[in-house]
This record gives structure tokens, sequence and C-alpha cells, in this order.
């Protein structure tokens, strides 16, 4: 099986080919430049995997949190991707997939702004116990035992995509319906109706 | 000669719209996905809410335009995509969708201006003839543009603050109207007589249109009118506000086309909805012997259709994206970018 | 430290706005508010040509943001149509590009603007005169006014 993982949600661009134990991965800082190179990077991967785009039967992407562009970059190339090559698609929280590089249960925080962020406590099975925006302190004041990561002061965190694999191999979304998790709130009354997934 | 295929997204602003047209003229197959309530609430469009309702929506329009086309991708010869003027946000989405399809099927990219996709517009009702000048006048454009020849694009004259739209929404606000203001102050209008004082905005020798004067007028006047403990003539001030905006653009409109000795004149852009600007320009054109050109409705405000109408001269062109492209705010469109 | 200028047409507040720009640095903010008509917009311009932005800077009310390039990034936005709710744009994403942000009707976004930044309100007094005052807050922008004024 060949999985192509697609992150370009919050600090860092990850791009991963997985062809059966061979793994290409290439990771970088996510800046406000990502539209612009984000082709450059999926084409280098392709190149270094030696596959083509059409070989691949399942992309996993991260839905967010994250920055909202960022989600967009991500989720509109990997669900074009996915509608087309008629291949399943899996949606994975931002907060899976780099608790994925640690083998414990674990709080992850995207820092906004004002002492507030994107707080998730996923378990060793990446499984969500509970997530928010809210006040980074608050959160972490909920659950002092558990190990907290600020992703934001990573340099270049691992992750453990045979992991992902393993975890979400039955799990597919359906193309059209995956939901971006863009988790803050914006305070709307009307919305689109997938702010608080 | 084959037949050419052109797929085009259009997401720069509210509505997501996907199309497939044929040889630059025919339209097979669009599909409109209107943001219009999503947005009422804020009059106007809201760039977070239209990003977050594109990236929704877009692979569904896409599906959908296929199986009405009764087309697969491999039958697509390019794909077309308006990479700016608009909401950055929402661009973005249309451009990454673009570039995927493009990369994925190997086919050329075709960046379109906005404004030269609403021009194009036209052609997919009957072929534009030239020399021409076009007025484009919606939410967030006001521009004449002079074009000799296919996909040749000149800027004369555009405004210098607020668009025609802008304007019309701003003021709808001011008087409680409800959005979008354009049909609402157009409808009140045809009500309501000349009966307030407001200047002519930017009376000049320029072909440049400026609003934000009237509409500080008309803000001035209602405060003033409050103090004396008048009631607003809603219709009566729709009218004269409409009157002047109209008459500005049809005058310098008419103007260019003398000076340009331009023969054809192409009116689009969402505002070319407007009942009192079409009559008036038509009217103005029947006196002067010129040819006036407005296409329907649907085809004035955005729909990706246009997009992909313009793309196939683009392609001719060879105007394919260049890997480092991105999606723009602001943009003129000239014949170089073209 | 407030300061305060009288200027008796649009040209002298555009003046005004370019000696701004000849001390602008990256991710600086300009706060504008003041009503309908105050010359908000004008402002901006004048800002805009003096760092060299190629393109016509029209009014942002429509699309609340517009990005121009100059000799830095000019991000123009008008938060008018927000109805006090700016979370329909990721300000922070913004100021944090390395270019000059210039926010219309940032009074009704108080509690979402930055710390450090400079506000400027706009008077009218009469058909052409107006009255900016200018509040910096944080060193940089008290400096900025120093410097300038």
């Amino acid at each position: 099986m060949k999985i192509l993982f697609l992150d370009t949600a919050s600090f860092f661009v990850n791009i991963a080919i997985i062809d059966g134990d061979k793994i290409i991965h290439h990771q970088e800082k996510n800046d406000h430049k990502l539209s612009e190179r984000i082709f450059f990077m999926l084409e280098k991967v392709f190149a270094d995997a030696n596959i083509k785009p059409i070989m691949i039967d399942k992309i996993y992407v991260t839905n967010g949190p994250g920055s909202f562009t960022g989600i967009r970059v991500g989720l509109s190339i990997a669900k074009t991707f996915a509608w087309q090559q008629q291949i399943p698609i899996c949606a994975l929280s931002t907060f899976a997939f780099y608790a994925s590089g640690y083998q414990k249960d674990l709080i992850i925080s995207l820092p906004d702004k004002n002492g507030w962020g994107y707080m998730g406590y996923y378990g060793s099975d990446l499984a969500k116990k509970a997530e928010e925006y809210t006040k980074i302190e608050d959160f972490l004041g909920k659950y002092p035992q558990v190990k907290h990561v600020n992703l934001q002061a990573e340099k270049e965190p691992s992750i453990d995509f045979y992991k992902m694999q393993k975890i979400f191999a039955e799990k597919e979304d359906k193309v059209h319906a995956i939901a971006p998790n863009y988790l803050k709130n914006l305070g709307y009354q009307k919305m689109t109706g997938d702010q608080n997934e | 000669m084959n037949d050419k295929y052109i797929l085009a997204l259009e997401t720069s602003c509210d509505e997501t719209s996907v199309a497939i047209v044929k040889n630059g003229y025919q339209e097979i197959a669009s599909v409109i996905m209107s943001q219009v309530n999503e947005h009422e609430a804020y009059g106007g469009v809201v760039p977070e809410i239209a990003s977050r309702t594109h990236e929704k929506n877009i692979t569904w329009a896409l599906e959908k335009v296929l199986t009405d086309a009764n087309l697969r991708l491999k039958d697509i010869d390019a794909i077309a995509v308006t990479y700016g003027p608009g909401l950055i946000g929402s661009l973005l989405v249309g451009l990454m969708v673009a570039k995927t399809l493009a990369w994925l099927n190997d086919i050329p990219l075709v960046p379109v201006h906005h404004i030269a996709g609403h021009i194009y517009a036209s052609n997919l009702e009957t072929k534009m003839p030239f020399p021409l000048m076009a007025l484009v006048v919606s939410g967030g454009h006001t521009e004449l543009i002079y074009m000799k020849e296919d996909y040749s694009f000149e800027k004369i004259g555009g405004t210098l603050d607020d668009a025609v739209g802008e304007a019309y929404d701003k003021v709808a606000r001011l008087l409680d109207l409800g959005y979008p203001g354009g049909p609402i102050i157009d409808q009140r209008a045809q009500k309501g007589d000349d009966n307030y004082d407001l200047p002519y905005p930017l009376d000049d020798d320029s072909f440049n249109f400026s609003f934000s004067g009237l509409k500080s007028a008309v803000t001035n006047l209602i405060h003033n009118e409050k103090q004396r403990g008048n009631t607003i003539n809603k219709d009566d001030l729709a009218h004269s506000f409409q009157k002047r905006i109209i008459d500005v653009l049809a005058k310098k409109t008419i103007k260019a086309m003398q000076i340009y000795q331009v023969n054809n004149l192409v009116l689009v852009g969402g505002v070319a909805a407007n009942s009192s600007l079409r009559e008036e320009l038509k009217n103005r054109c029947q006196n002067e012997g010129f040819h006036f050109i407005v296409p329907k409705v649907i085809n004035c405000t955005d729909n990706a259709a246009m997009i992909a109408a313009a793309g196939y001269f683009a392609l001719q062109l060879n105007h394919c994206f260049d890997e480092k492209m991105v999606a723009k705010s602001v943009c003129e469109l000239t014949s170089e970018n073209e | 430290m407030d300061y305060k200028i009288t200027t008796k047409n649009e040209y002298e507040t555009i003046e005004v706005a370019q000696n701004l720009e000849t001390e602008k640095f990256p991710n600086m903010v300009i706060c504008l508010s003041g009503e309908l008509g105050s010359g908000k917009t004008m402002f901006a311009k004048g800002f805009g040509d003096a760092m060299g932005v190629k393109e016509e800077i029209t009014s942002p009310t429509f699309s609340i943001v517009k990005e121009y390039e100059g000799e830095l990034a000019l991000y123009h936005m008008d938060v008018y149509r927000l109805d006090g709710e700016l979370a329909g744009i990721d300000l922070n994403e913004y100021l944090a590009k390395g270019g000059v942000t210039i926010i219309e009707w940032a009074d009704t976004i108080k509690e979402s603007l930055p710390k450090e930044r400079l506000d400027i309100d706009i008077k009218i007094i009469d058909e052409n005169k107006r009255v900016l005052v200018l509040k910096p807050h944080g060193e940089k922008y008290v400096d900025l006014c120093e410097g300038v004024l």
C-alpha cells in the first residue's frame, strides 16, 4: 500500500509517503509562503519516493486545529486528490498527528495569542480525551500530571506515520463531507455548521 | 480542429462556482453555489465565512459540473482559475484545487484575472465585437477597460475609493434598507424623485470615479435632516443617489468611447443587473449609434463560466501558470499581466 | 501622551501619513477611527503611495482586507462591516508577516487590537478641516511620534 500524509494545518508542513517499509518524509516550518511552495514540496517528495500520484492508495490529511489558511490549503489539496483518484481519505486531528511521535498520553498546545491556544489531550492510542480553544494555563491546570508539549517551541517534531497508519487503517471519511476542525468559536450566530467538531 | 474543453473555478468572493465551456463560447455546464444567506447579517461578505464555505462546497461543485456535463476529467484540456483580485482566503481555495487538478491530470493551468472574466461573460451569449469599451461594475470593482482585440486590456479609468456596489451597500445601510444595497435602492428609486440636492461625484475630464464624497454627502444630509426633525423620504433619496451615480458612469463611459473611437460597449459585473443603469446606457448608446451589449444577469454576477470563456483565449496566448504564482487580493488588469 | 494635528485640507492629512511612513518598520500597526468621510482611506492612500505601492489604493470595506506590495507589504483593512466581531479575520497572522497594517474603524474592535500600536482618530471640523489625534501605545510608537511630529 502506498500512503500519502499531508499536514499543513499548524506550525510545520509535513508531507510523507509510505511505500511498504520505505518512507519518505519532508518536514519544514510552515510560514505564510505555504501556498507558493506546497506543490514544489509535493513534487519533490513524490520524486524522492520514486512514485507517481496515481499510485497512491490512501490519503491522510490533518484537518485542524491550527491556522485557518493552513487547514484549508491541506484539505483543498487532499480532498481534490482523493476525489479525482477515487481513493479513501482520512482526516486526522493535528493533535493526533503530532502525538503519534510520543509513546504516552500527552497534551499538545498550539499557542495563539494572549495566553490562549488550541489545547488537545490525547492518549498514546491517539484517541481524543479533551480538546478546546482556551486559556493555556487553565487547560494545563485541569490535567497537571500529563506531559505537555508546546508545538510552537518544538524544533523537529518526530511523527510516527506507521503508528497512525496502523491505528486508523479502517478509518475513512466521505470526501465531500470532511469537516475542518477549526475549534475556535468565531462568535457568529449563523455559521456553516462545522465550527465545533 | 479538436474541441477544447476548459474547466474553470471561480472562488474570488462569495460564490463557489465551477463550469465547463467548450471552445470558449459554449457553456456546457455550470454550478454556482451562492453564500448570500451566510453573509446577510454582516451587510456583506465576511472573508473567513466565505473561505470556509468555499472549502466545504468545492468538491461537490466539481463533481456536479462533470456529472451535468457528462464528461470526465480526462476529457478536459485545461483548468482555468481566478487568481485575483478578490478575497485572498477565498481565492486560495480555488487556486489549490485548480493546481491539484492540473498537476494530477498533467494539463495546463491558466490563471485568469477576475475582471477579464467578467468581460468575457459576454462571449457566452454572443461573440464580442472589437474594439470595445467595457464598463465593469460590481461590489468590489468599478473599471473602464478598453479592448482593442481579444485578450488585450487597457484600464483607462476606475474608482479612486469605493466601488459602485460598495457605495450602494453603504448607503443602503445608512438608510436601513438591508443587503445587498443595489437591488433595494434600485427598487426604491423607481418610486421616488430627484428631490435631494446631492453632489455629482468627480464630475471632471478624467475617466476615474469617486463615490466616497457622495456617500459622505448622504451621511451629512441624513444627519442634518434629523437635526431639523424632518423624516427622510427614502424613495426620493434612493432616486437622487442613484441618479448621480448612473449619470457619471454613463457620461464618462460614452465620452471614453468617443475619445477611443469605439462603437461597442459591454456592461458587466454584478451591478450590471441594475435596471436603471442598463436603461440609461442603452438609451445613450442608441443616441450615439453605439452597439450596447449586456449579458443576462446570471452571467453578470460572479461565475466560473466567464472564467472558462476568458481562459480559452488566455490559453491560446500561452498564459499558463508560473509555478510561483499566488492568489492576489489586488491586481491590475493589463495586457502584460495577462 | 496624545498628539493633536489640525489639517486644513486632505493634502495636509496625506502629509501626516507620509511623514509617519518615513519611520515605518515591519509589523507596524496603525489604527484609524473617525466617521464616514473623515478621511481614513485618504490617509491609507497617502501612506501607501509614500511606500511605493503602485496600484490604486481603494476602499477595503467590501473585501475587508486588501494586500499591496510596497517597500513593505501593506495590509489595508476595514472592519466597518464586521460589527465588532473581528473573529472573521486572523489579525495575528497579518501582524506577524513583516508588513504595515492599517485598520479603518479599528475602534470597533478595540479588544482584539495589539497592545502596541498607533491610534489615530480623525475628527471632522468642517468640509475641509480635520483634527487628527494620535495616541501611541508602546515605546516603539512613542518614539515614532516623537521623531516624526
